[in-house]
């Protein structure tokens, strides 16, 4: 009774699950394989097929791949410095204040999330591109040596920051839970000013936190398209712009493939970190 | 050890008023209960006291020294919270040392501080814990050992055993009892449980709606309650709604003697101070069982008089007493309360 009762219970659940699994392996995996082994491989004028690591050679000795490269982990360090920075504090603000000031911050910097980027991407360029409103408000108090970030690389993190900020504010503002007002006063009242509250208190009970939004900004934000290709220069530019152009433009598939399999190795890293972090938090 | 005096601390929020008009004086080494039901506004005191939360009007004074406008980290006073509010990424060691890394002690100094203060706690070696580790009891020990190991002039404990079992709360209360004896620390402890109140302290503070009620012993509080709020909180009380008529006052077929205009009045009567007859007395009122409760050493025995009012009497195992049985209430000792204030209060009477 009780091994059919586990059969059943075990059928049900691959019932359950085998349909979403069916769907990503003949949508995501399968494809995703056969493009990271084609990367891998050379066809000859006669057809026959070789192993090579010729494209990817190709791509860490090319300069202009290695700056693109570099300009995206540029675009997504500083991004994701400035999103920890402008987040924190707003994290924390939310955390410890209950007024209608609070709640107005907190739809602010959620707007965002409802917005799509490439709204945000035009709304940016008529913003702080030449011309823009920006631009035109500076020259009403007098400033006229403004130079638009549009087309800069600081374009992109602009529009990056913008876009990434709901989910690292949602993140941080779920990781704040965990320092409780109590957990403050305790602090103040053993002698600690607020310096050291953030970098003794709260600083270390938001690692957690801290990590998951890194984890889940560096996916995204190395692969993003969009706001780069939109707002950024363009050479050197972002992996994503480049990996299009390559296999658009350029017509090099299999180099287009290869630009990816790096940029998933790279996000991967912190695929893996996130996972762990995980696995981490379901063992406490 | 210190003197903290409270004067004329009041704390609004907006049109509300949390606390207001407390004055009061703990001498130095004293331990001082603030009892009263949620809302009383204690928990905002002990905050005022902390400086957690400035008064809307009054002055804090440590020693003679006004600390009204000082922050939590430049007081002389140490707080244990309700929560424990133990810093989870930290040891047990680092969780008790953090206070003494700030005053920039020596190591060694401080090695020996913490194990001190884990000994006082009982908690000796286990330092290298996490908190997480611990029980709700040994977490709420490093709480106190946080506090302590500071050598704080005044240590204020806001519910600090609320979260615990019932078992474990009498511990720790006997065991806060003796590090504060042992300590001679002024100490003030909020607390809702009037036993606990009543095991600890050396005086009580009873309040309600933000103001004090009556401040005195345990023994007094119990036996001499100055109103109708005190004598129904702290310990059981028959309320019996009466009336004074030419000096005698009839309450539910209790007929007392009273030198009190005619009018409404309150009879009060604790369990324990009911004695069950099984013939009519001079102001005994009869009554008929209508439940019995058992509690081991004793019983509560639930009975209506005059077919309306119940009232609960504490009675011994051994007398025969059955439920729908008919019986006689002698008051042995009783308060009348007219307009919510102890008015006249009997001793023994003749039964």
């Amino acid at each position: 009774m009780g091994s059919e009762g586990t059969s059943t219970r075990n059928l049900k659940g691959l019932l359950l699950i085998g349909p979403p699994l069916a769907v990503m392996v003949c949508l995501l995996l399968y494809p995703a394989g056969v493009s990271i082994v084609q990367t891998l491989q050379e066809t000859a004028a006669d057809g026959s097929v070789s192993w090579s690591l010729a494209r990817y050679h190709r791509f860490f000795t090319d300069p202009y791949s290695v700056a693109n490269y570099v300009r995206t982990v540029w675009t997504t360090v500083v991004t994701l410095i400035l999103l920890i920075a402008i987040c924190l504090p707003i994290a924390i603000y939310l955390h410890f204040t209950r007024s209608r000031l609070a709640a107005v911050v907190q739809a602010l910097a959620l707007f965002p999330m409802f917005v799509p980027g490439i709204i945000v991407a035009y709304a940016l360029i008529r913003y702080i591109g030449p011309n823009g409103l920006l631009q035109s408000l500076l020259e009403v108090v007098g400033f006229n040596s403004y130079s638009s970030p549009y087309l800069t690389p600081w374009g992109p993190v602009i529009g990056l920051v913008w876009d990434h900020m709901p989910l690292t504010l949602l993140i941080l503002t779920a990781g704040m839970a965990k320092v409780s007002q109590e957990a403050i006063e305790a602090a103040r009242d053993v002698g600690a000013g607020y310096v050291v509250i953030f970098h003794r208190i709260i600083l270390p009970l938001m690692v957690e936190s801290l990590l998951v939004v890194m984890a889940l900004n560096v996916i995204s934000l190395f692969g993003s398209f969009v706001i780069p290709y939109m707002l950024g220069p363009a050479s050197p530019e972002m992996m994503g712009p480049y990996m299009l152009r390559t296999f658009s433009e350029v017509r090099q598939p299999d180099f287009a493939a290869a630009q990816a399999v790096i940029t998933f190795l790279t996000c991967s890293v912190f695929g893996i970190l996130y996972v762990v972090m995980l696995t981490r938090k379901q063992d406490v | 050890m210190a003197k903290l005096e409270l004067k004329g601390i009041e704390k609004r929020y907006g049109n509300m008023a949390a606390v207001s008009d407390i004055s009061l004086e703990i001498a130095s080494g004293e331990l001082v209960c603030l009892l009263g039901p949620s809302g009383s506004g204690k928990s905002t005191l002990l905050r005022i006291m902390g400086g957690f939360e400035k008064p809307t009007a009054g002055s804090v004074l440590i020693d003679g020294v006004d600390v009204t406008a000082s922050a939590p980290e430049n007081r002389p006073t140490a707080m244990v919270f309700q929560s424990h509010a133990l810093w989870t990424h930290m040891n047990v060691f680092e969780n008790i040392a953090f206070g003494l890394k700030l005053r920039k002690l020596s190591r060694a100094e401080i090695a020996r501080k913490v194990d001190a203060a884990l000994d006082l706690v009982g908690l000796t070696g286990y330092g290298k814990r996490s908190p997480l580790r611990l029980s709700g009891g040994q977490q709420q020990r490093v709480a106190i050992a946080r506090c302590i190991v500071l050598e704080p002039k005044i240590l204020l404990m806001d519910e600090p055993f609320a979260s615990l079992d019932q078992h474990l709360r009498e511990r720790l209360r006997e065991e806060v009892r003796n590090i504060q004896r042992e300590l001679g620390i002024t100490t003030v402890f909020v607390t809702h449980g009037q036993d606990e109140a009543l095991a600890i302290a050396d005086r009580v503070v009873v309040m309600s709606v933000g103001k004090i009620n009556q401040v005195g012993g345990p023994a007094d509080i119990y036996a001499q309650p100055q109103d109708k709020f005190v004598a129904g909180f702290i310990g059981a009380m028959n309320m019996i709604d009466g009336h004074v008529s030419s000096g005698v006052m009839d309450a539910a077929g209790f007929k007392v003697s009273v030198p009190l205009p005619d009018g409404e009045a309150t009879l009060a009567v604790r369990p324990e101070k009911l004695a069950i007859a099984a013939q009519a007395g001079g102001i005994s009122a009869s009554a008929k069982i209508t439940r019995i409760v058992h509690f081991g050493a004793y019983r509560t025995v639930e009975a209506t008089t005059d077919g309306i009012n119940r009232v609960k009497i504490h009675a011994d195992t051994e007398t025969v007493l059955e439920p729908g049985q008919d019986i006689f209430l002698d008051p042995v000792h009783f308060s009348v309360f007219k307009d919510g204030h102890d008015v006249f209060r009997s001793a023994a009477v003749s039964r």
